[in-house]
């Protein structure tokens, strides 16, 4: 993505307002938040942020309302619920050390509002599973003549040798079950937090993958806007377009809003380091447009360059190529030149 | 003991010219966030917030509740509630438009809180501003997600020419507007502001538009929409200027 020069102290400060508001597109923000990194401008900046955030938060309480009579209710069962499912995740390690077949099931209970409502799914229908299987073994130890209640009920009698072998054998048969049921529970419990690790990644990769394109989609909003709403106001200036095969540029310069697209194509790769820089030639001296690089195709398409709501005093476009952090001069003689017409709108 | 440590610490140097529990209450969070303004996270930091049992504490601050809630005790959120509520269902019932949807908004937004009272950054204001921010971006995700502008601004935007419709900002029937002192010197200094750049504020604040966005809600040129949130946040913010956070209840 191309970024937008340098800003001024003047030009952040401007801009600091709009940024409290959450108002600056992507592009903007970026540039603002390069210039809060610089040292020199982070001090004056973040006081002016401060004073703006406080307005802004003040503007929030400009109408307090009774809120409903029942919310607090609902919103207390809510973090009470929150409460139980984040404590239930908590002791799934002491399972481990409790050989019951019960919490199993509680241990599987998670925070319902930390993850999606798929992997909530998930968890319901592993927890039915694990009810279907776990109670019959439940019942088997119950039923076992050396389980807890039953050998303190048992009346301390004489002791056969054939009893004892029998009681040493089903303590052996307990243990068994007992370890089967907790090495069972415990093998659901961790597919289970595999299951649900595996689901929120691949959820976390979706939002990722969304988000990159909301912002592309963004991006040809933006485009299309300039080059609309410009309606009889857009003027076209062709760079180099004797060459169809390029390198060349066209830039579609809405004077109404102030912002033009770029189109740009047939360009060289540039090095790392290095970038290509639009100028417009206003009173016969260059003054910085943008920075870009093209794709690999040679193309780049530039949303949202800055230029002014007028055509008056500025009578060319170049093109140089330049370092990536930009320029205040150009360098060299620019390779792509345009004129700008010099009143009314082309197609 | 502890609590007699706060309180004596609150009153030898925060409190004169405060009149009551609640005033003492914002003017420490206010001094705390002022006199560490690079805090960062609490929990990041060396600064920590004594613990007050709630049963001892008379008028414990935000910020302790914070701490207390980020603990897991309900009572916390619940004194939370009680204080910021009326302020974040305000807001939720104007971006949102609908009562029941402004209910919705409120409650996610204080499970958020309750959930990342942890998280809570000193640094970024006070704890009410936290709170509020949480339930605009909630609320904003909400009409974002449903499509759909705020009954406030469509009301905003078809009145132009009737600067009262903005200045006492959009009321639901059936609500209970609660006239404090702060919110009608905030309205006064909204209703001060040129019918333009409060449309222009309200529209980013109430429905979270880009200055594009703005512009084309207004049909304005661009330019002309950035000078006019400009200069319309620079005069609320001097006219806001002796409402601090601390004031903020």
């Amino acid at each position: 993505m191309n970024s937008m020069p340098p800003l001024t102290l003047e030009q952040l400060r401007d801009l600091a307002p709009s940024y409290v508001l959450g108002m600056l597109d992507a592009e903007e923000r970026a540039a603002f938040e390069r210039g809060l990194e610089n040292p020199e401008h982070a001090a004056t900046l973040n006081r002016d942020l401060d004073t703006h955030r406080t307005a802004s938060e003040l503007m929030a309480t400009a109408q307090p309302v009774a809120p409903p009579p029942g919310l607090k209710a609902r919103l207390m069962e809510r973090i009470a619920a929150d409460k139980r499912s984040s404590m239930a995740v908590a002791p799934a390690v002491e399972t481990v050390a409790t050989p019951v077949a019960t919490p199993v099931v509680a241990a599987m209970e998670i925070p319902h509002e930390s993850i999606p409502d798929h992997v909530r799914e998930l968890a319901m229908a592993r927890r039915a599973e694990a009810a279907a299987v776990i109670p019959q073994r439940a019942e088997t130890v119950r039923q076992t003549p050396a389980s807890r209640a039953t050998r303190v009920a048992m009346p301390p009698t004489a002791i056969t040798e054939l009893s004892t072998r029998r009681t040493a054998r089903a303590a052996w048969w307990t243990a068994g079950v007992l370890a089967t049921a907790l090495a069972a529970s415990l093998v659901v419990a961790v597919d289970f937090r595999n299951q649900a690790k595996v689901l929120e990644d691949r959820a976390a990769q979706d939002d990722k993958r969304i988000a990159h394109t909301e912002a592309k989609l963004a991006e040809r909003e933006t485009t299309l806007q300039t080059l609309l709403e410009g309606r009889g106001n857009v003027v076209l200036v062709n760079l180099n377009p004797a060459q169809p095969a390029g390198p060349g540029m066209q830039v579609f310069w809405n004077v109404r809003q102030g912002k033009a697209v770029v189109n740009a194509y047939g360009l060289a790769p540039v090095a790392s380091n290095r970038a290509y820089m639009l100028w417009m030639i206003r009173d016969g001296k260059p003054v910085p447009l943008k920075l870009f690089t093209p794709g690999d195709d040679g193309r780049a398409i530039v949303a949202s360059v800055e230029l002014p709501t007028t055509t008056s005093g500025i009578t060319l476009l170049a093109v140089t190529e330049e370092s990536s952090a930009g320029a205040v001069a150009p360098t060299m003689t620019p390779f792509l030149v345009g004129v700008v017409p010099t009143k009314g709108a082309t197609q | 003991m502890q609590t007699a440590a706060i309180r004596s610490f609150a009153s030898s140097r925060y409190s004169p010219g405060l009149s009551n529990g609640m005033d003492l209450a914002y003017y420490d969070v206010g001094h705390v966030v002022r006199s560490y303004p690079r805090l960062g996270r609490w929990s990041d930091t060396g600064f920590s917030i004594p613990h007050v049992p709630l049963a001892d504490a008379a008028e414990p601050l935000d910020v302790q509740l914070i701490v207390i809630m980020a603990q897991g005790d309900e009572r916390a959120a619940s004194t939370l509630y009680d204080r910021h509520g009326a302020v974040m269902y305000g807001l939720a019932l104007r971006v949102v438009g609908e009562p029941a949807d402004a209910e919705e908004v409120v409650l996610d937004a204080f499970a958020q809180a309750w959930r990342d009272a942890s998280r809570y950054d000193t640094s970024r204001g006070s704890v009410g501003g936290w709170l509020t921010t949480i339930t605009r971006t909630r609320a904003l995700d909400l009409i974002r997600a449903r499509g759909r502008r705020s009954q406030v601004t469509e009301t905003a935007t078809a009145t132009l020419d009737e600067p009262a419709a903005m200045g006492s900002g959009f009321t639901a029937p059936d609500v209970h507007v609660l006239e404090t002192e702060r919110a009608v010197a905030v309205k006064t200094a909204l209703d001060q502001l040129p019918v333009p750049q409060r449309q222009a504020i309200e529209l980013a604040f109430f429905e979270g538009l880009t200055h594009h966005e703005v512009a084309d809600r207004l049909r304005e040129p661009l330019g002309t929409v950035k000078t006019r949130i400009r200069l319309g946040m620079q005069k609320l913010r001097d006219a806001l200027s002796g409402l601090g956070p601390e004031s903020v209840s």
